[in-house]
């Protein structure tokens, strides 16, 4: 069994982060995982694989573009790129996810138990 | 379209995957081998924090898949080879299936095409018969088939409806025709203006028989139908304006009906115009079938209550001679109900038609208990496979999506056979011909009839995976691994599932079993009446009418038909002839009449019970072994002498 606390953290929070992440710069999957894992410090270590089929239900959605390009390491890869229904889908759902968080967080503040 | 273009990118699709990930690995292995790793190790950690790369695969390729077709491709393919596997199994099945589907579908086609098709004229729903019933009438018992329509109220109906488009009356008979290769009596239908107007079904060749046909004493015009047409004068074009000799007068021949076209339900060779003659009507005469087309938005209710309206109309519009009283017939009681032509064309077959569609499908679910109880054992057999599946890691829903796909192939595979059987089945029926069965040259296997088979087919398919399933494909794989071995014998809840079905089998074959009894009970009663024949083995029957315009005293029509009986009876091998205007049971329009009893004393403005009779010859008793109660059969001598008997 792998440890849960290092998974996906819930339905939906890989796409918005590779989104995010996307959205300051269209990069191939090797570089999405790298990036994300140096952004989060490492605390998110996804599988790397998982990465993947979250790709392809934001491509099959529209909310990217591939196109076969050549990365710096001089390698025929997919260069993924935000669309412009892409941004707006990660607005939506990270406003849904600050309002979600918030009460989370308001529920374990401190003090009022 | 999306889904279809996706089904053939998908390889290109699973190609770009491949190598996408592939790249992947390779990059990581690149960077790991630069950060001071063997190539080796750096392998198995890219591996390792990728994850399983074949399951990913997976992963991204359902995203894009058509919901689990392809794995339902792979269950097609798996039931095929485990079908294959066991031919003896297969082959059972399939007879048992096929037999069920096929009796199901020939019956169904039959019901389909006699029942639910609409008729083959234009705009059928438009078309009604014009039925009417006298409950008031006297004596008459059968009124099963009403009180069919005098010209007089033809003539009314037709002159004073508001609902009708087209109203007509007919009436079948038979002609000879001579002049043609050899004489021969034909089936006539007999026709007033509006019938084929309201049919409006338009002539192969030729024209309709119009409103200046039916003028009495005309000149006299007649229609053939295609298969007379076809018969006696080879499909000729040129057969419009020729003559024809009916009953020894010439008739001109004005069109060609078309292929398929029936009177009622009923064949026909020639349509002859019933010419009334107005000036001379009574209002009685009741022996003409009515047809009619409604008005558009007219409904059935509507044209009754126009009926109705016209009856005392009619009543006081016509007389049945001096001194009588037209309004005789208000005892009758006569009141329209008319009907859809389809219900007069399909008569009382309807019930029965359903009864055998009843029948046969709780002969296709004793088929289907069967398949099922095949099943059963053929998955007890295979226990261990299933079970070996389930181990492996593969789903309960899975299982049982397998065994259903397995099982609905089976039923599709019989279906298919079942449509030859069923072919084959209402090909011989129509050959039989069985003479009580409305619009049997129509039917056939028609889309309809496919399309039901198809449903029939999977969902018996369904219907006997449902018991393997609910079984074998639930969550007890540790026990089914044990149990499959030849350590422990049948469970005792192994067999509660089989017992359930020999119950229900045995159930529905004891009502089959009741009421085949009952059928063949009423069968035999039916054989055991008294035809009022006898010996009828050495019976022959020959139709014979001497028509009116060629022989026209009544007395040298009796004097033919006298020889014709001699010389009949000289025939060596002949015993006795006789002349009957009608068979016992051969169901013609008979004779009826009022009939007056001497001793009794009729109320004045009624009308006498209506009874049957028969016209017959001296010696008809005698050759049909008729039983007397009591006296005499009447004499030649007598008839001559026209002595009231």
């Amino acid at each position: 069994m792998k440890q849960p606390i290092q998974r996906d953290l819930f339905p939906g929070a890989l796409e918005m982060m590779i989104l995010r992440t996307l959205k300051r710069q269209p990069m191939h999957g090797y570089a999405l995982v790298q990036q994300i894992k140096r952004t989060s410090n490492d605390v998110l270590r996804i599988e790397e694989g998982s990465l993947y089929p979250a790709l392809q239900r934001l491509l099959k959605e529209g909310f990217v573009k591939a196109e076969w390009g050549i990365s710096a390491t001089n390698r025929r890869v997919r260069i993924y790129k935000l669309t412009a229904a892409g941004g707006k889908h990660l607005e939506r759902e990270v406003s849904s996810f600050e309002r979600m968080l918030k009460g989370i967080t308001q529920v374990l503040a401190p003090g009022e138990l | 379209m999306n889904w279809l273009r996706q089904l053939f990118s998908r390889r290109r699709l699973h190609r770009e995957l491949s190598e996408e990930i592939q790249a992947h690995l390779d990059e990581k292995v690149e960077e790991l081998v630069a950060g001071g790793m063997s190539r080796e190790e750096a392998r198995r950690s890219a591996r390792r924090e990728f994850g399983n790369v074949g399951l990913i695969e997976e992963n991204c390729r359902e995203v894009w898949g058509w919901p689990s077709v392809e794995s339902v491709f792979l269950d097609i393919r798996y039931g095929w080879r485990a079908l294959s596997h066991s031919p003896v199994f297969t082959a059972v099945a399939l007879l048992t299936i096929a037999i069920g589907i096929g009796a199901n579908a020939a019956v169904f086609s039959v019901v389909n095409s006699v029942l639910l098709r609409p008729l083959h004229y234009p705009k059928p729903e438009e078309l009604v018969a014009l039925h009417q019933v006298a409950p008031g009438a006297e004596g008459l018992t059968d009124f099963e088939n009403g009180l069919l329509l005098s010209p007089s109220m033809y003539f009314t109906y037709a002159e004073h409806n508001q609902t009708f488009q087209s109203l007509g009356v007919w009436v079948t008979g038979t002609a000879n025709v001579t002049g043609l290769a050899e004489p021969e009596q034909v089936r006539t239908v007999g026709v007033s203006d509006g019938v084929l107007q309201a049919f409006s079904v338009p002539p192969a060749a030729g024209r309709w028989l119009l409103q200046t046909d039916q003028v009495p004493r005309g000149p006299e015009r007649v229609m053939l139908s295609y298969g007379y047409w076809q018969r006696c004068f080879g499909g000729s074009q040129t057969v419009v304006g020729q003559n024809i000799m009916l009953d020894s007068q010439p008739r001109e021949i004005v069109g060609v009906m078309p292929e398929g076209f029936q009177f009622v339900g009923a064949d026909f060779d020639v349509i002859v115009p019933l010419a009334f003659d107005r000036g001379k009507q009574i209002l009685a005469g009741f022996g003409y079938h009515g047809i009619a087309r409604l008005k558009l938005g007219t409904t059935i209710a509507d044209a009754n209550a126009d009926i109705a309206r016209m009856l005392p109309v009619w009543m006081d519009s016509w007389s049945n001679g001096p001194g009588t009283n037209p309004h005789i017939y208000e005892t009758w009681k006569i009141r329209p109900m008319i009907r859809p032509l389809k219900q007069e064309v399909i008569g009382n077959v309807g019930e029965l038609l359903w009864v055998v569609m009843g029948t046969i499908g709780a002969v296709l679910l004793i088929a289907c208990a069967n398949v099922t109880n095949l099943l059963l054992v053929r998955v007890e057999t295979r226990q261990q496979e299933l079970a070996v599946r389930a181990a492996l890691g593969a789903g309960w829903a899975r299982i049982v999506r397998g065994l259903l796909v397995e099982s609905v192939m089976l039923g599709l595979m019989g279906g298919v056979l079942g449509i030859g059987l069923a072919y084959a089945g209402v090909r011989f029926l129509v050959a039989m011909g069985p003479s009580n069965l409305p619009r049997l040259s129509e039917v056939s296997l028609d889309a309809r009839t496919l399309g039901f088979t198809l449903v029939l087919s999977v969902l018996s398919g369904l219907l006997f995976a449902v018991f393997p399933a609910l079984k074998y494909a639930g969550p007890r794989t540790a026990a089914a691994l044990r149990s499959a071995g030849r350590t422990m014998s049948a469970s005792r809840e192994r067999h509660r599932a089989r017992n359930l079905l020999v119950v229900g089998q045995v159930a529905m074959a004891l009502v089959l079993l009741v009421s085949a009894g009952l059928m063949i009970r009423t069968f035999e009663a039916m054989r055991n009446v008294d035809p009022g024949l006898a010996d009828p083995q050495h019976l022959q029957l020959v139709r014979i009418s001497i028509p009116g315009s060629l022989v026209a005293e009544p007395e040298r029509v009796t004097r033919t038909q006298n020889e014709i009986l001699d010389k009949l009876a000289a025939i060596r091998g002949v015993k006795s002839a006789g002349f009957v205007s009608e068979m016992p049971m051969e169901g013609f329009d008979s004779d009826w009449d009022e009939i007056f009893a001497e001793d009794k004393v009729y109320a004045e403005n009624t009308i006498a019970p209506l009874r049957l009779y028969k016209y017959i010859s001296p010696g008809l008793l005698q050759t049909a072994g008729t039983r007397l109660v009591a006296g005499r059969e009447m004499t030649w001598s007598e008839i001559y002498g026209l002595q009231p008997l």
